[in-house]
């Protein structure tokens, strides 16, 4: 009987303690400013150094600030930033930081400069560090007591083998999607917890037909169905990643020994799960969210279902059950995050803003690149200024208005490119419907949602 | 060995870490002091402001009025150390500091529909890490004890009891006893406290040399950083 790449990756991995626990060695341990002060607290308290700094790299990202100012917002993230900069400093951690401009989201900046890797294991205190799992690596989001473990002892202690699941879409997507209606697809059949305790494998011929960003957004919202690990088996898209010179890659060691190495890892064709989902990827339409939770996901034909008992100031940010999806207004748009905040996200929504030819008809519009090289190829094609020519602002990288624990909040509703519509989540006065990059630049130019098949019908694309 | 104190309720189910804690309030450094931001939102109505200020480094209340709707403001449920919860608690972001939020609980009671879950798997774990039980029981039985805590604290408070040798929990009056489920793993660690992170640690270490070598150069490596010159 087959396995899983999932459980070879494993297997490779698995460390046996006593009493039947386990360890998992951890290849890449991705650490950032929020969730990392408190684990080097404890070592330090415990008197114990870091294991591997070798295998740790440091980004700021989540509180940084993206309005172009190189000081931190207040002194409270100064502090988180200084506290992450002394702990590297010390420990000799590679620090992709503001101190040196190469600061930007944990989950786009590591694959970028080749520290993602297929057939490794990659943590991070960080739910989205499922995103990695597209390259064909174990990867899952933390608390900081494991980022704790992992410093000490370059694994994650007391582990357990997660269920597994699949997640097969096949068929031709139509031409006006992308990665993240497929995502959002699944989760409207799925649910906010189909895959607690488990680790999803993402594939079919729909999946495999996707671009590495495109994988990355599917993998990236894995935690949004309550799984930890998403993935995708390495092919030839997942080699050509690799094929350009990375900080931390050079492309002349893909040598077939290595391409055999990661492919002989992928999933057996009679590998068996505990659940599988099925899809046929003609049935996806443009998705948007709404609501308080992934579990209330429509299509643009769709309308708003009643959201209950829920105890709170801002329910009436809400619109009215029944609302049809083209007839939400939205005062703010917000393009971004490690969900869709590469080079292709902004290429897309561009192009969208390019054909309309229009001025944003909300009240502001944020374009918030994943990382320095993002921000840098947009420039270099002019995306820049097709973002602010249509009113949006242009910003640095960061985690931004995705979690709003920095000056990037928004008041009201808005249409984003991130990944959870929590009440409060993008600013405590936010409301945020989940859809993705070019829908959102749709929004913006319209102030609604619009199909995008009949406005790329009417601009002859 | 027995886990005794008195419960409150939050009964929303999908409730995630961003409610238990809003991201805003991530910024401390420090390990203590966010029991005061749990449920923010819920617990504290929208006249209640909570900034940062440059002076004091943290973050401080300008003014405070209490939500008198939400069950965790009850006057018969103060200081109560067990929390009864519902579906999906402790979904969305992995920051541990939602825990850090809830220490002042010794116990959080889940409990979901069949074939549901009663917690978030990164929430759930990183209560084990601070010793905090997190005790599954049948929706059935939560429906109950749901029931007589409705009756009982319009009165009073209401002393639980964990029993974790018999795997039981019960209100100290008798009105209430039920089982509960704890993965096997949970339980161990929770009764051996950070001596279990000690004890792995030192197994780990005749391990080390395998954790280097173990996948022949697929591992990154950042000190050999072969093109990092911009």
């Amino acid at each position: 009987m087959g396995i899983t790449r999932f459980q070879k990756v494993e297997k490779r991995h698995l460390i046996e303690l006593g009493e039947g626990r386990l360890a998992l060695a951890v290849g890449l341990h991705i650490i950032h400013e929020v969730t990392s002060s408190q684990a080097f607290a404890a070592l330090e308290k415990m008197d114990i150094p870091v294991h591997r700094p070798q295998n740790t790299f440091a980004v700021t990202d989540h509180v940084v600030n993206t309005g172009g100012k190189s000081d931190p917002n207040d002194l409270m993230d100064e502090i988180l930033i200084k506290t992450l900069e002394d702990n590297c400093s010390k420990h000799d951690i590679t620090l992709y930081g503001q101190h040196n401009g190469l600061q930007g989201v944990c989950h786009v900046v590591a694959p970028e400069v080749g520290l993602t890797r297929p057939n490794t294991t990659i943590f991070c205190g960080d739910s989205h560090t499922s995103t990695h799992g597209a390259f064909g690596a174990i990867a899952a989001g933390i608390g900081t007591s494991n980022v704790r473990d992992i410093l000490a002892t370059g694994s994650l202690l007391n582990y357990t083998s997660p269920r597994q699941l699949k997640v097969e879409v096949n068929g031709d997507l139509a031409s006006h999607l992308s990665a993240k209606d497929i995502i959002l697809y699944v989760l409207s059949k799925v649910g906010n917890e189909w895959a607690t305790g488990g680790a999803v494998f993402f594939t079919g011929d729909t999946i495999r037909n996707l671009s590495m960003e495109g994988r990355m957004t599917i993998c990236n919202m894995t935690i949004e169905m309550g799984g930890r690990f998403g993935y995708c088996d390495v092919d030839e898209t997942t080699f050509s990643w690799y094929e350009k010179n990375r900080d931390f890659f050079s492309s002349g060691d893909l040598t077939e020994e290595l391409k055999q190495d990661w492919v002989s890892l992928n999933t057996d064709a009679d590998a068996t799960y505990d659940d599988e989902l099925i899809i046929d990827a003609a049935d996806i339409q443009q998705m948007v969210s709404y609501g308080l939770t992934l579990n209330e996901i429509m299509p643009i034909s769709g309308k708003t279902t009643e959201i209950g008992g829920v105890l709170g100031a801002r329910a009436h940010l809400e619109v009215p059950e029944g609302t049809p999806a083209s007839e939400i207004a939205f005062d703010h748009a917000f393009i971004g995050s490690c969900t869709n905040g590469r080079l292709e996200d902004f290429e897309a929504a561009a192009n969208v803003i390019r054909l309309h030819g229009g001025k944003i008809r909300i009240k502001s519009a944020l374009a918030v690149p994943g990382s320095i090289e993002v921000k840098r190829d947009c420039e270099e094609r002019g995306l820049d200024k097709v973002f602010t020519k249509a009113g949006f602002e242009w910003r640095d990288p960061g985690c931004s208005s995705c979690l709003a624990m920095n000056p990037d909040k928004f008041d009201g509703r808005v249409a984003s490119s991130t990944n959870r519509n929590f009440p409060g989540r993008q600013g405590p006065k936010s409301r945020t419907y989940l859809m993705s990059p070019e829908s959102v630049a749709l929004c913006a130019l319209e102030g609604k949602m619009i199909d995008l098949k009949s406005f790329y019908d009417s601009k002859g694309e | 060995m027995n886990l005794t104190g008195n419960i409150t309720r939050f009964l929303e189910s999908n409730t995630d870490t961003d409610v238990i804690i809003p991201a805003r309030f991530l910024k401390r450094t420090a390990l203590d002091g966010f029991e005061q931001f749990a449920f923010f939102e819920k617990k504290y109505d929208a006249s209640t402001v909570c900034e940062p200020t440059i002076e004091a480094k943290d973050y401080v209340f300008d003014s405070v009025s209490h939500n008198p709707a939400c069950p965790l403001n009850h006057p018969n449920c103060k200081d109560a150390t067990f929390l009864l919860t519902w579906e999906n608690f402790g979904c969305g972001s992995s920051r541990e500091h939602a825990v850090y939020a809830l220490r002042n609980f010794k116990v959080i009671i889940g409990s979901a529909p069949e074939g549901k879950s009663a917690f978030a798997d990164i929430f759930r774990d990183n209560c084990r890490q601070n010793l905090i039980w997190t005790p599954v029981i049948s929706p059935e039985d939560h429906t109950r004890l749901k029931e007589v805590l409705e009756t009982e604290l319009e009165n009073s408070s209401v002393d639980m009891v964990l029993d974790v040798a018999a795997s039981t929990l019960a209100t100290k009056s008798g009105s209430f006893s039920c089982s509960f489920d704890l993965p096997e793993h949970h339980r161990n660690y929770l009764l051996a406290g950070l001596d279990a992170f000690e004890k792995a640690r030192q197994e780990i270490s005749s391990h080390l040399h395998k954790i280097e070598d173990w996948e022949g150069g697929n591992a990154p490596v950042l000190s050999s950083s072969p093109n990092a010159s911009r």
